[in-house]
């Protein structure tokens, strides 16, 4: 049983692998030998966070490695928030991504002492990541987007707030807080502490909704940081940090200290943007993919050509607006996506099919077994896909393996139990004819029990893929791809139409595969079962 | 009755001092003792919970003694093949057991299936016993349980059961769930098809007539043991006790809360 499943995993690791390759070789494969490949290009993989900033100046590495290092980039943006990157890039699922030194210094060192000068924290971080990790911090672009507390104009000019501490005199002010900056040291954590800050009326929220939130007049604070380009736009006021809590947060390519020796000169075009990007500047390149909907890619371009640090002069399209002329102008992404997306959860289907419906034979006359079994499976599904998603990260990194994996999982619980139900609602009459009539028991289960069984246990699978279908959507969150992808995109840069370019497909994908499957549920009822139901 | 000249005993089926009981529970056969000559047909009679379809799974082995043995053809049977014993050995159950996956043709065809008889043997026997037992091939072969009628169900049961050629042929209450006058057409026809065909045949019924009317042998069962053995003059003539008395003026006894496990146990073998 238990070589049963690994040798299922293996296999479905083998195919995500396969697929990986088409799309440009992890970052282990690209530095091995590659004898057999031929002259193909040096790959190196470039992840980003999960907000505009980090994918922005992703993408300008990654154009600047292509244009000068001559390497081909995989680019595996919106990998999460700092944990995941980090650990993506210490296990080399990435070459390189953006960190902030603070962070760096709050979040990844656990350093709560009190802010020290960017260049001291720059010292300390990239001694600590090159000892511990093998890891370089390449030098900063030059700006620092540091966190800031921000106040809605009305409660600022109602309560005179303009720094941190006074905060401390409203204590019933409505705070929405994002996630990350809740759970942080660096965030609210060493926030409460520091300024000992205890508000009554706090909630937490994705970083996206924030905005709308302060605009709606839902929260009156809220956090943000300091090259956010909304902060031009909003009704709101950032507050002085006066007890200089947060650090510098400088931001820098951080790489794996091996990419040094194996693509030097990835890293001398990586070190072409030192020094060349100040705040405001950084506060309007998010607003060009933000605010004015360019494309990651357009926007990275345009200011890399305006520096004069790529060539070429290439026309800016804009994004047409409107959700069906998005759609249309996607389609073949999209459907590029949907195949994806239908690999994910069909390869988990399949597997849990493979392993779910022997299973089920297995336990469905052995009723301690079966209740068993089936409260394993239901306890799996109960975990939030989220976490699921999440709880696979440590053991296959990111991308599909993970997603598929989870997806599994997800899908085993409803095969499993329609197996079991089938093959008990079998008639024990019939049962018993068949051994009288000298039926072996495995003559008997594949001519009498599953054929009886078959639509019950269909039903099973077609439950199992609708659902998976769904779950997939999240699988983006971990850098799988598949439909979620643009819903992951769309919400990081608060666009609907994006989040919907991704979601409407996904939705159409569900009913058309529970529709198809219902048709091979009715193809595998026996068809002296269907008689019975016209005569009914 | 034709009866071919062998040296093996007359006794097709013999049931030596079987007893039957779940785990520590009560005796559901307390000791039988029970000779079905060659050829011959044997009913068991009694109320239900009396161990008569208990006794007749006995012999195809759907239910194992706890002590005692049975023997088909001079062997015991605990010694054989469970599945091979079984596919020679037809079965026939109420209500026809039918699977109503397959249509009556792969009904019929299930035991020469597993026999590995060829397609055309196959079809050339299922055609035979679709003529014997009055159905139409071209018609009913094709047609799926839930398309034919009570009576057509049971006669596709029953070229089941044939299909093999089985000497022997166990019969759970044939002809229990069918209407009266159905019923009687079909005892008849099964009067006539068994002078054909001179197989060993147990039937189980709780109807005192119809056992006198098909069976060469009666056996009355009460309370899993036997009450009496004789051909139906013998026992019409001399009814051995009350009971048989009750049984004969067709007031059916139930034996309260003693209902036969067998006919609700399932064997479950994978």
């Amino acid at each position: 049983m238990a070589a049963l499943l690994a040798l299922l995993v293996a296999a479905l690791l083998v195919g995500a692998d396969g697929r990986a390759d088409k799309r440009g070789g992890g970052g282990d494969g690209a530095g091995g030998g590659g004898g057999g490949r031929g002259k193909q290009k040096p790959t190196i993989t470039i992840g980003s966070k999960k907000f505009t900033e980090s994918t922005l100046l992703g993408e300008m590495l990654a154009q600047l490695a292509e244009a000068h290092a001559g390497v081909r980039v995989v680019r595996r943006y919106n990998l999460g928030g700092t944990q995941l990157a980090y650990t993506a890039l210490k296990t080399g699922e990435i070459d390189c991504y953006v960190e902030y030194t603070g962070t760096a210094l709050r979040a990844i060192l656990k350093d709560k002492g009190s802010a020290q000068s960017a260049s001291a924290v720059f010292a300390r971080v990239s001694r600590a990541a090159r000892e511990q990790d093998k890891l370089l911090w390449l030098a900063p672009f030059g700006f620092s987007n540091t966190y800031v507390l921000i106040a809605h104009v009305a409660a600022a000019k109602k309560h005179a707030l303009r720094k941190i501490s006074d905060l401390l005199r409203v204590p019933d002010l409505r705070w929405g807080m994002s996630y990350e900056f809740l759970r942080r040291d660096d965030g609210m954590v060493g926030l409460r502490r520091a300024y000992k800050l205890a508000p009554k009326n706090l909630v937490g929220m994705e970083h996206d909704l924030v905005y709308q939130a302060l605009k709606n007049g839902k929260v009156d604070v809220s956090d943000s940081y300091s090259t956010d380009a909304k902060l031009l736009h909003a009704d709101a006021v950032i507050l002085r940090d006066d007890r200089r809590f947060f650090p510098p947060y400088e931001a820098a390519p951080l790489v794996r200290a091996e990419l040094a020796a194996r693509a030097p000169a990835v890293i001398a075009a990586f070190s072409m943007l030192a020094g060349r990007i100040d705040n405001v500047t950084m506060r309007v390149l998010n607003g060009e993919v933000e605010l004015s909907r360019k494309r990651f890619a357009s926007a990275a371009r345009v200011f890399l050509q305006s520096r004069g640090l790529i060539g070429g002069k290439r026309v800016v399209k804009r994004r047409a607006l409107g959700f069906f002329a998005l759609l249309w102008q996607r389609r073949g992404k999209t459907l590029r996506l949907t195949a994806e997306h239908l690999m994910l959860s069909g390869v988990a289907v399949l597997a849990a099919c493979l392993l779910g419906i022997p299973i089920g034979v297995m336990i469905s006359r052995r009723p301690r077994a079966s209740a068993l079994t089936l409260a394993a499976a239901g306890v799996l599904q109960t975990i939030p896909s989220i976490a699921l998603l999440a709880f696979m990260l440590p053991l296959f990194g990111v991308g599909a393996k993970p997603a598929i994996f989870a997806l599994f999982l997800y899908g085993l619980l409803p095969i499993l139990r329609n197996t079991v139900t089938g093959l008990r609602g079998v008639d024990p009459r019939l049962l018993e004819v068949g051994t009288g009539l000298g039926m072996r028991p495995m003559q008997r289960l594949w001519r009498v029990e599953l054929p009886l069984a078959a639509p019950t246990i269909l039903a099973g699978v077609r439950t199992s893929m609708v659902i998976n279908i769904g779950t997939a959507t999240l699988a983006a969150f971990i850098g799988a791809g598949g439909l979620g992808e643009p819903i992951v995109t769309g919400l990081s840069l608060t666009d609907t139409d994006l989040v919907l370019a991704g979601a409407v497909p996904a939705a159409l994908l569900a009913v058309i595969v529970d529709a198809l499957l219902a048709g091979v549920e009715r193809l595998a009822t026996p068809r002296g079962l269907r008689v019975r139901r016209e005569h009914d | 009755m034709p009866k071919r000249a062998n040296k093996r005993k007359d006794a097709m089926i013999k049931l030596e001092r079987v007893e039957k009981r779940y785990g520590q529970g009560p005796y559901v056969l307390a000791g039988i003792d029970l000779e079905v000559a060659r050829g011959s047909t044997m009913a068991l009679v009694g109320p239900s919970g009396c161990g008569k379809t208990t006794t007749l799974k006995l012999i195809n082995r759907l239910v194992r003694p706890t002590g005692g043995r049975v023997l088909v053809d001079g062997h015991d049977i605990a010694q054989r093949d469970v599945a091979e014993l079984r596919r020679g050995i037809g079965y026939v159950v109420q209500e026809a057991g039918l699977f109503p996956h397959m249509t009556a043709a792969e009904n019929v065809d299930v035991v020469p299936r597993l026999l590995g008889f060829p397609a055309e043997r196959r079809e050339r026997r299922r055609r035979e016993l679709f003529e014997l037992l009055g159905l139409e091939h071209g018609r009913f072969a094709d047609r799926y349980p839930l398309e034919l009628s009570g009576g057509q169900r049971q006669r596709v049961g029953l070229a089941r059961a044939l299909a093999a050629n089985p000497e022997v042929l166990l019969m759970d209450e044939p002809f229990g769930a069918l209407d009266p006058v159905i019923r009687r057409r079909l005892q008849r026809e099964f009067i006539d098809l068994k002078s054909k065909l001179g197989k060993t045949v147990v039937i189980v019924t709780h109807d005192m007539e119809e056992a006198f009317l098909l069976a060469d042998q009666v056996a009355i069962l009460r309370r899993g043991a036997l009450e009496q053995l004789g051909s139906p003059a013998e026992i019409k003539r001399a009814p051995a006790s009350d009971f048989v008395r009750q049984m004969l003026g067709h007031e059916v006894t139930v034996d309260a809360g003693d209902d036969d496990p067998a006919e609700e146990t399932v064997q479950v073998s994978r």
